[in-house]
């Protein structure tokens, strides 16, 4: 002990001990070890705020309000070219003078606004496509066996199967199941399914990790 | 289809070095070292009373404090003294938010599972579900600094800093934990025995 603790039991010293020596749990571990290392690798690099001064706008402030007075030059420029039509040879002097920082404002934003909703409905209509939902549903599948939650994995693989039976995506989800299957002690149905996908997919590049999860030489 | 094999198929150490090329020094040092502590945070949440169900996400939680707060680590000192301390702190802080329940169910199945002990020695988990079940007898504050002194042996002066204590104090409430644990302690044993 690191300290005196004359004051505990022999009893009690030995029972500290055995708590001390607590068995490990690796399955809790892994799954603790998972979550955390996808925590990490996302989590970008600790960057630190501006601090705003005590006596003027902050620098993110100052930023808006110039772009703000930037903007509102080119704006009064455009509007003042539209206005005034080039009669006058000094005007049309003054237009082609302004014209180059114009132009590109012109082009970027009138365009803007009628592509603008259909973009959305494009957006809407990729969240729901048949390809996006059968990906999630492997993901899903791919995630909770990251999890160890093996029986997750296997119904999420069993719906994709029966939503998708000639899907895009059967080679992931084979992979995924076949393992879920190991995870769950299934060895035999783990065996047949693998050896249909050996079958299906010879050159698959998830054929090394079907053979991982299967064992050496069972597939032979 | 690739995409899929970079998510779940890659080691672990492969993913890590990919991201560590983005990390500080001080992130890249940790990637590399926490992993050795992953079980003894799991059990030292379950000694400062956290309930088994919830022992993974409360050692998450600590685990992603101290990845936000890493520059309160001093690098090149021990590193389960630091951790201990945010542990202390995320299991305080949750215990205020949720003692009422949590607190109801730890006692009922602290004291069910000692009703249930064998009449023989104190040994393996009967032992260390007696030593659990006087842990939460004490209250957060002193439990910290037995689990801290006695179980883990972390020097009383280092406890005393990262729990953001005076000496004395840490001193003061070791003294009484060891003596109510003892206390309650000994009532198990005779327990057991009758």
């Amino acid at each position: 002990m690191t300290d005196e603790n004359k004051s505990l039991s022999e009893a009690a010293l030995k029972a500290l001990a055995f708590e001390r020596d607590r068995p490990a749990s690796p399955a809790e571990v892994e799954r603790l070890a998972a979550r955390l290392q996808s925590q990490f690798s996302q989590s970008p690099p600790h960057v630190e705020a501006p601090t705003p001064t005590a006596n003027g706008p902050s620098l993110s402030k100052s930023f808006i309000f110039l772009g703000g007075l930037a903007l509102g030059a080119v704006g009064g420029a455009f509007v003042q070219q539209r206005l005034n039509p080039p009669k006058e040879v000094i005007v049309e002097r003054v237009v082609i003078r302004d014209a180059v920082p114009v132009a590109p404002v012109v082009q970027i934003e009138r365009p803007a606004q009628p592509e603008d909703s259909g973009v959305r409905i494009q957006r809407r209509e990729r969240k729901t496509s048949p390809m996006n939902v059968e990906r999630l549903l492997v993901e899903q599948a791919a995630a909770a066996l990251a999890r160890a939650q093996a029986d997750e994995a296997l119904k999420a693989c069993d719906q994709h199967a029966a939503q998708f039976p000639t899907g895009h995506l059967i080679e992931e989800r084979e992979s995924v199941a076949i393992r879920a299957l190991v995870l769950l002690g299934r060895q035999s149905e783990a065996l047949t399914r693998a050896k249909a996908f050996r079958e299906q997919f010879p050159e698959s590049l998830l054929l090394d990790v079907v053979d991982a999860a299967i064992g050496p030489n069972q597939l032979e | 289809m690739a995409y899929f094999r970079t998510v779940t198929e890659l080691p672990i150490s492969q993913n890590d070095k990919g991201e560590m090329a983005t990390l500080s020094a001080a992130q890249a040092s940790f990637c590399e070292t926490y992993r050795q502590h992953l079980q003894w945070m799991l059990h030292t949440v379950r000694r400062l009373g956290v309930l088994d169900s919830d022992a993974e996400d409360v050692a998450h939680d600590v685990f992603g404090t101290a990845w936000n707060r890493l520059d309160t680590y001093a690098s090149g000192r021990p590193m389960r003294p630091w951790l201990f301390g945010i542990a202390f702190r995320v299991v305080s802080n949750r215990k205020a938010t949720k003692r009422s329940k949590e607190e109801l169910a730890d006692t009922f199945d602290t004291i069910s599972g000692v009703r249930q002990a064998p009449d023989e020695i104190l040994e393996g988990e009967d032992a260390r579900r007696h030593v659990l079940h006087a842990l939460n007898t004490l209250p957060v504050e002193q439990r910290a600094l037995f689990v801290g002194a006695d179980i883990d042996q972390v020097p009383i002066t280092e406890l005393a800093e990262h729990l953001g204590i005076p000496l004395n104090t840490a001193y003061s409430r070791l003294r009484l934990a060891r003596s109510k644990f003892q206390a309650t302690f000994n009532e198990l044993q005779n327990e057991v025995r009758r």
